[in-house]
């Protein structure tokens, strides 16, 4: 079990976002700033600044003409989704730089993490909600936690995914077992070290249950539906664990004509596999 | 029967099968609307990401066999074995069943992807 001062230095310790993503929170929350104030800012970061104009660039954005300049890039995603884009790129950094242990490789935690967010943004479209690029990079962040366990505790861990798979128990009831919190817990942890949105913390925290306690909200719900269809579709790292009953809950929110949800495989299957090749880790 | 389509697949010609909402929850199209060039651009401007096209063919490409999608059904019900309790949790289990069909056909075929 892990003491709670070991806990909070131990997530104290875990990366901080790059300076860009703080600066770029900070300069779009003045209401004066224009889109040329935020491409000013991306500009200082050459890695950055070539990533987004992939990223806008790719089929997936759904933007013909060749966007050539930061400054446009901005124009056409949005504040919102620039900051979106520029979590994603260090949460992808932060990913590469982790070791994978033997029970799981990393890359595939990333990828069912794309999946996640490609699904929830799919369901989120689908179902008329503002703010779709809020749920893709929900989906990316929701097993941050999972990410600071196979760093900090890599030879435990391993043991935990092992014997997640021998026994068929859920890895979050053997992480409260072991060290006294779960993966759930602790991403929620990192968010607010990180001052992300509430709303992103809560699907961390609460993805499980695809509500917050008792109360609805379309966010968690997706996210809870996303993971489900992840797994079920085999977009998982632990591929062979056994998928779990969806909180009945959620459809309280989520509404769908039937057999729309089952013509999603093919839009799931392009978008998924556009976006892991646009986000590819090195590895 | 409707596919959905990425705005950088979408051809002249090509008719909505739903309206399409903006970001701001506004109907910027109606549904059973052919689609021009003008159309396509302006879907671009709109930064909208995905259009439902109405479309003859089946909405897969591959056509599955009875037998695969047994198949596909009892090997799912091992890693899924609860009920569907509503008719959007039968269709969530039919997107596992069409991944491991795709993945049987896949593996049997000459040109696994």
């Amino acid at each position: 079990m892990l003491s709670n001062e070991e806990i909070w230095l131990k997530v104290e310790d875990f990366p901080t976002l790059p300076t860009i993503y703080t600066k770029l929170v900070e300069v779009i929350s003045n209401p004066r700033t224009t889109v040329q104030d935020v491409a000013d800012l991306i500009i200082k970061d050459q890695s950055s600044t070539t990533k987004i104009l992939k990223i806008v660039n790719s089929p997936i954005m759904g933007i013909q003409k060749s966007v050539n300049n930061i400054t446009q890039a901005i124009f056409f995603l949005g504040f919102n989704e620039v900051k979106n884009i520029v979590l994603t790129l260090s949460v992808m950094d932060m990913f590469a730089n982790t070791n994978s242990i033997k029970a799981f490789n990393i890359i595939d935690l990333w990828k069912h993490s794309i999946a996640v967010a490609t699904i929830a943004k799919l369901l989120a479209t689908k179902l008329k909600i503002r703010n779709t690029e809020d749920y893709f990079v929900s989906g990316i962040m929701h097993d941050i936690g999972i990410l600071f366990f196979v760093r900090n505790y890599n030879q435990i861990y391993n043991r935990i995914f092992e014997k997640a798979l021998e026994s068929n128990v859920s890895i979050a009831s053997l992480e409260r077992e072991v060290f006294g919190i779960t993966h759930y817990s602790i991403g929620e942890m990192i968010a607010k070290k990180w001052k992300l949105p509430m709303q992103l913390q809560n699907v961390i925290k609460y993805q499980r249950y695809g509500t917050i306690e008792g109360r609805s909200d379309t966010l968690v719900s997706c996210i809870h539906l996303a993971n489900l269809i992840a797994q079920i579709m085999n977009l998982d790292y632990q591929k062979e664990r056994e998928i779990e009953i969806p909180n009945f809950a959620i459809w309280n929110n989520i509404h769908f004509e039937p057999g729309v949800i089952s013509s999603f495989y093919q839009p799931i299957m392009d978008i998924y596999n556009q976006s892991v090749s646009i986000l590819r880790l090195k590895s | 029967m409707a596919c959905l389509k990425l705005v950088s697949e979408l051809a002249e010609g090509m008719i909505t099968a739903e309206p399409i909402v903006n970001n701001f929850g506004q109907t910027i199209m109606p549904s059973g609307m052919e689609m021009k060039t003008k159309h396509i651009e302006m879907l671009k401007v709109w930064n909208i990401q995905t259009v439902y096209i109405k479309s003859d063919e089946n909405d897969s490409d591959v056509e599955i066999s009875k037998e695969i999608l047994i198949q596909a059904k009892e090997i799912l019900s091992k890693k899924c074995p609860w009920e569907p309790r509503n008719v959007l949790e039968e269709n969530v289990v039919e997107l596992g069943i069409l991944s491991i069909a795709h993945n049987l056909i896949n593996k049997g075929g000459t040109d696994a992807k």
